[in-house]
């Protein structure tokens, strides 16, 4: 029986390269599935997924609404939508308003995931340029979840990481390779 | 802000359900837990047994919720690039459609999918020759689209969608100050409107093409499928049907009976049933 079911990660500005060296990091029989929000532009629908498998060994999908969550693949919340968790394993998406000015807002996503695995979800907050994702993480930790932020000293924008860690009492402050280090020994 | 627990979320939808026929239940949980929530915090009802109450003792406020359980559409011509497909693929067929050709736009809109088709027919020249039908669930819903106002973020971004559209005119055109930005009303003059208090009842009938976008992802999958029969039985054959770019068909059994259209948007034809 593994401890965890689902890594999710939230990451803005700064976290294109962090989060390639992660996927590119980790093995294509990864046992958990990857959940990824990440602030991107609304209007540009294609490019993100192909930018990002050009180093991964998972696969990375945009998921559509009420697909499947499976071990071994990288989701990432597709462009103008909300991604949420729902019972029974699947997604579901929304389009209803921003939330702290994004679509899709880490925290919605945050929030859902932590509802639904409780205990078993590793969350991660990466660097970035707004406070998205604080709020979501600490709902991770509320739930006993799992919380690792990146060192701000890292990060290109740290105001997403310093505002989580504000809020939260996390569980690591990791570096890239830490996180990596981290994540092949789960 | 409030957070409601499956729990008293399953006591809304009881008391809910002894109201209204709506299949409440069969809503994607997050969302219609989210739109909840804002109800009652819109409404200073303070917790789940606040909302029971309030629907248990003011029979019009039934209407106010099923107006307020709509998902607001936050902009105009969203995703351009369905809009131009459908000027490409679906225009030509309107232009020699000889009868009035028959739109819906189905699940619980709000009118910014109706209003933008209309204007992209008005620039065509095709709006009289276009029956368009949107369905309501409130009396509430009926105005507010019948006086369709776009807050100043809507309006930024339908211009923002609009642009990208690539047409040589320009939104505000269609947009008049009357105490807010509203849309010309004369653009759906002629559109009917089609009262429902479930989502599968009351389809109009022999239908060329159904705008259904972004409305299966508040469904669950009982309620995806009902849906999906209901639309399936308005559209004729050969019909069209668009859902959300991030949607799909795959999980329901009516998705057979639809084909792709060669594009890369979410473009579906009716097939006969084999």
């Amino acid at each position: 029986m593994r401890k965890y079911k689902a890594v999710i990660i939230g990451g803005s500005a700064g976290s294109f390269q962090v989060i390639t060296k992660i996927l590119s990091s980790l093995p294509a029989n990864f046992p958990y599935p990857v959940i990824l929000c990440l602030h991107r532009l609304k209007h540009v629908r294609s490019g993100f997924v192909e930018a990002l498998s050009l180093k991964s060994k998972l696969p990375i999908v945009e998921p559509n609404d009420k697909d499947h969550i499976k071990p071994g693949k990288a989701y990432l919340a597709p462009a103008n939508y909300h991604l949420f968790i729902e019972l029974g394993n699947r997604f579901a998406l929304s389009t209803e308003d921003q939330v702290n000015h994004s679509r899709p807002s880490i925290d919605l996503s945050f929030f859902t995931a932590a509802n639904v695995y409780r205990e078993k979800l590793v969350g991660i907050i990466l660097s970035g340029a707004n406070k998205d994702g604080a709020a979501g993480l600490k709902k991770i930790k509320d739930k006993k979840g799992l919380c690792i932020v990146q060192d701000p000293n890292e990060c290109q924008v740290p105001t997403m990481t310093q505002a989580s860690l504000e809020l939260t009492e996390v569980d690591h402050t990791f570096s890239t390779t830490q996180i990596i280090n981290f994540l092949n020994k789960l | 802000m409030l957070e409601l627990g499956i729990i008293e979320t399953r006591d809304i939808i009881k008391a809910l359900e002894g109201i209204h026929p709506f299949e409440f239940r069969n809503l994607a949980l997050t969302s219609f837990k989210r739109q909840l929530e804002k109800i009652i915090t819109k409404h200073t009802l303070r917790n789940a047994q606040g909302l029971i109450d309030r629907l248990n003792t003011d029979a019009e406020f039934m209407n106010v919720f099923m107006h307020e359980l709509a998902v607001k559409e936050t902009e105009m011509f969203r995703d351009p690039s369905v809009w131009r497909d459908l000027q490409k693929n679906i225009f030509k067929d309107i232009k020699s459609s000889v009868t009035s050709y028959k739109v819906w736009f189905a699940g619980m809109p709000t009118g910014e999918e109706l209003y933008s088709f209309a204007i992209l027919l008005k620039e065509a020249g095709l709006l009289d020759k276009v029956q368009m039908y949107i369905s309501v669930f409130s009396d509430i819903s009926e105005e507010s689209i019948l006086n369709k106002y776009i807050d100043d973020k809507q309006h930024e971004l339908s211009v923002a969608n609009y642009d990208r559209v690539g047409t040589k005119s320009y939104l505000d055109k269609y947009i008049i100050q009357e105490s807010g930005k509203k849309i010309v009303p004369e653009l759906i003059k002629n559109v009917r409107f089609i009262k429902q208090n479930t989502i599968f009842e009351g389809a109009p009938s022999n239908i060329k093409l159904v705008f259904f976008r972004n409305q299966m992802i508040y469904h669950n999958q009982v309620l995806q499928d009902k849906a999906l029969n209901s639309v399936y039985e308005a559209i004729a054959i050969g019909g069209h049907l668009v859902i959300g770019v991030n949607e799909t068909l795959d999980h329901s059994s009516y998705g057979k009976y639809f084909i792709k259209k060669d594009t890369k948007e979410n473009i579906f034809r009716k097939k006969g049933r084999v």
